[in-house]
């Protein structure tokens, strides 16, 4: 591991002999700091009844110490590294360093948390000691730990991925995350340390995926091992292809394919108990994503730019360069992506017999909303290099799209207005269901009538990106 | 040997044309200097060169590996020091350009010898165990030439690389680029300060608006703009006689004459400036000095960004 020339730079600026004894000693004080509080509450104020379960409660809190160094502090140093290259302005060297993309990422995760690798090794030294004085349970101790090393793993490996996409270098707002980490992080640290002591109640539990019985924890840990292979993907690529999106057109279509695949198979198992929550769940925990992965798969007019530059190049007819180009284009995957969106919901209406009223008409109304919101993000994609600041005014315009059906609703008392709103929309068929096919035509109507200028605005850009101004 | 050859290689950043179809074919041992006002496409250039922009059209390539799909094959080859840069600051220098060796593949047992080669080739020998947050910019400057030398590259791609230094650095820096041309390295160097290139660039290309007006050697640039030499004789007496002498030969203008310097403009060739020396000492004129004096950059430049819309010459 160690030949790695990141690591080893990392261990020259993080592991100096002083840096190590002083970490070491941190910790090791730290923990015989617990141990000694511990003990003492067992012996002089007798906190806990038997020996156990002082041993319990000192497994408990090494497991959160654990949870602290991988999940909090490791994925800190994850997500800081790139940011501080980029601050620091040596990020043009490592760049242009010629290791495999996937040598980066690794030297990265492994050197940059070298430190803390060393304290969670040691941790877990003590962790498994009074596991096994706790008698917890081979089993639980092993999902378990699979649990933490795999959420640990997606925590670090996301938090490389958004530093590798984020474009700012300020490390204002890096303080400022750390500020907003420590308010609201506090709270829901110390709920998951309560978790985490009532987490032999887990034992035995399972859910359900599909027809597969399985552990919690084990489930937890797959799911995010599985999400884990998605960041390696995202950060090999992001790596490798600076300048293109996020998402490749396929990738996006897999990913997307995939995650609905989880949700159905995760969520309507259960369908049959709570019907309309699950329902509920699902709109919205399939329609989010469907707004999301456009975002990070669209091209940009400088990826426009190449294509076209690519087809004059092959010198394609006219005709023929347009057809190309539309097929590529951000509206065509935005349209395949709510196809998929599509066939999600036709097939836990056919295969898990779902009875939902009106349903072609519910997708058609959702088809112009998403219609909009996609020419809206189309907009912002290719004019962005011209006009820097469109994307605060699309996003003004989605926000009034949003809210404004909703207050003018309840300014003119007319509770149908709000359904022109994605939202109010939503809310009326998970509440009721949608009962007036008519209001749904005019839905449709008053959408299509908003696209107009943005797609109007769309065609003069793709013209300009085809025009011959721009060469081969 | 061709070890550089762009192809209507053009980067557009909307409807900003950053370089605009522009070809280039560049030696083995030669050193380029990018000469452009700011803004004219240099560091773009530069950059795609160094693949760290993807052209948005035509191609590139570097030492015959194409620039868009083997861009690791080529970052082993290249040494790029971009425009505004630092290194790892809690790193020694040591340590730093060791990591620099390892990331690019030279051989474990030679990389403690090739610290101390180049760490003495940029004179900061005795700075090897200093933290490198501790170098003044001049001395960061000169590491990044080490961390560029560290792997032996065969081309060396620098962005402008003495903007923000101090005179003494600017020379010492300069003194370094000179040793690389004369160790016959293939480099690129832009900048828009004229005088830091003249002396050690065998060739240049002025570029500006995305587009080359000009690429060539200097001295066919020279000749070619100038299209005559101009001749400094400096004499020890008699200064009337030797003006006298050099009105009368075929092919020259007398330009001035003051104290004991004459200056003159002759259309010819090198065997011309050897008669007429030949004829001023035949006559008895004790020549002191006879030079040809070569237009600086900054003329040149000057010359040529004057014709703008001139189409580009090749010379």
């Amino acid at each position: 591991m160690f030949k790695n020339p990141l690591i080893r730079r990392y261990r020259y600026s993080l592991m100096r002999p002083a840096q190590f004894w002083v970490y070491t000693s941190i910790y090791i004080s730290i923990l015989f700091l617990m141990l000694l509080i511990n003990y003492s509450l067992y012996d002089f104020q007798r906190v806990f009844k038997t020996l156990e379960d002082l041993h319990v409660s000192l497994y408990t809190q090494l497991l959160f110490i654990q949870c602290l160094l991988l999940l909090i502090w490791a994925a800190f140093n994850s997500s800081s590294a790139i940011s501080l290259e980029r601050s620091e302005r040596t990020y043009d060297f490592f760049r242009i360093l010629p290791m495999p993309a996937y040598q980066k990422m690794l030297g990265i995760l492994a050197g940059k948390n070298l430190v803390v690798l060393l304290l969670a090794s040691i941790n877990l030294v003590f962790l498994l000691f009074y596991a096994y004085k706790a008698q917890i349970g081979n089993q639980m101790l092993f999902q378990t730990l699979f649990a933490l090393f795999s959420t640990a793993l997606l925590f670090n490996t996301g938090g490389l991925l958004i530093s590798l996409c984020a474009k700012g270098k300020n490390k204002g707002s890096k303080i400022g995350g750390i500020i907003l980490l420590v308010i609201f992080g506090m709270p829901l640290l110390i709920n998951s340390m309560m978790a985490l002591s009532q987490l032999s109640m887990l034992q035995g539990k399972t859910a359900t995926f599909y027809t597969l019985r399985l552990p919690i924890l084990v489930l937890i840990g797959s799911a995010a091992i599985y999400y884990t292979i998605w960041n390696i993907i995202g950060i090999l690529r992001r790596m490798n292809k600076e300048d293109q999106p996020l998402f490749s057109r396929f990738g996006a279509l897999l990913f997307l394919a995939a995650y609905y695949a989880f949700v159905i198979g995760l969520l309507f198992p259960h369908v049959s108990v709570v019907r309309n929550e699950m329902l509920a769940a699902f709109w919205w925990l399939t329609l989010i994503p469907a707004l999301i992965v456009p975002y990070i798969t669209f091209f940009k007019t400088e990826n426009y730019l190449e294509l076209s530059a690519s087809y004059r190049r092959k010198n394609l007819s006219r005709a023929k360069t347009l057809v190309s180009f539309l097929f590529i284009s951000n509206l065509s995957i935005a349209a395949v992506l709510f196809a998929i969106w599509v066939i999600a919901v036709y097939v836990i209406k056919l295969y898990y017999k779902i009875y939902i009223p009106n349903l072609t008409h519910i997708v058609l109304v959702i088809a112009s909303f998403y219609l909009f919101l996609m020419l809206l993000l189309e907009i912002t994609k290719t004019y962005d290099s011209e006009h820097g600041k469109i994307f605060l005014l699309a996003g003004f315009i989605a926000a009034a799209y949003l809210i404004l059906p909703p207050i003018f609703a309840s300014i003119f008392e007319k509770e149908a207005v709000a359904f022109y709103s994605p939202a109010g929309f939503l809310f009326m068929v998970l509440t009721r269901g949608l009962n007036n096919v008519y209001s749904a035509a005019g839905i449709c109507l008053y959408n299509l009538l908003l696209s107009v200028i943005p797609a109007i605005l769309i065609i003069r850009r793709y013209i300009q990106i085809l025009s011959p101004q721009h060469p081969a | 040997m061709i070890v550089l050859e762009t192809d209507k290689i053009r980067k557009e950043f909307g409807s900003t044309v950053a370089v605009n179809d522009l070809s280039l074919s560049i030696y083995k041992g030669q050193v380029w200097g990018l000469i452009g006002p700011n803004g004219a496409g240099k560091t773009t250039l530069l950059r795609m060169l160094a693949t760290l922009l993807r052209p948005t059209s035509g191609t590139a390539k570097l030492l015959g590996h194409n620039l868009a799909s083997n861009f690791l094959a080529i970052r082993k080859q290249i040494g790029f020091m971009p425009d505004f840069f630092n290194l790892y600051g809690d790193l020694k220098l040591w340590e730093c350009l060791e990591f620099f060796a390892q990331a690019y593949g030279v051989e474990p047992r030679r990389i403690p010898d090739k610290i101390k080669e180049v760490l003495e080739f940029v004179d900061l020998q005795e700075k090897r165990d200093s933290l490198m947050r501790h170098l003044s910019r001049g001395m960061v400057q000169r590491m990044g030439v080490a961390v560029m030398l560290v792997h032996e590259p065969e081309i060396f791609l620098l962005d402008e690389p003495a903007s923000g230094l101090d005179p003494k650095a600017r020379i010492q820096l300069r003194q370094i680029l000179t040793r690389l041309s004369r160790d016959g390295k293939t480099v690129i160097i832009s900048s828009h300060i004229l005088t830091e290139m003249s002396g050690f660039c065998s060739h240049i290309a002025i570029i500006d608006r995305g587009s080359i007006v000009v690429q060539g050697s200097v001295e066919e640039i020279q000749s070619k703009l100038s299209g005559a030499i101009k001749v400094i004789i400096r004499v020890i007496d008699n200064p009337q006689q030797a003006a006298e002498i050099v009105s009368r030969f075929p092919s020259a203008k007398l330009l001035t004459s003051q104290d004991n310097t004459i200056t003159a403009e002759l259309v010819g060739t090198e065997s011309d400036l050897a008669i007429l020396n030949t004829r001023l000492v035949n006559n008895g004129v004790k020549v002191s000095a006879f030079y040809e004096e070569k237009i600086n950059l900054e003329d040149l430049f000057m010359k040529i960004t004057s014709n703008k819309n001139e189409p580009v010459q090749n010379v």
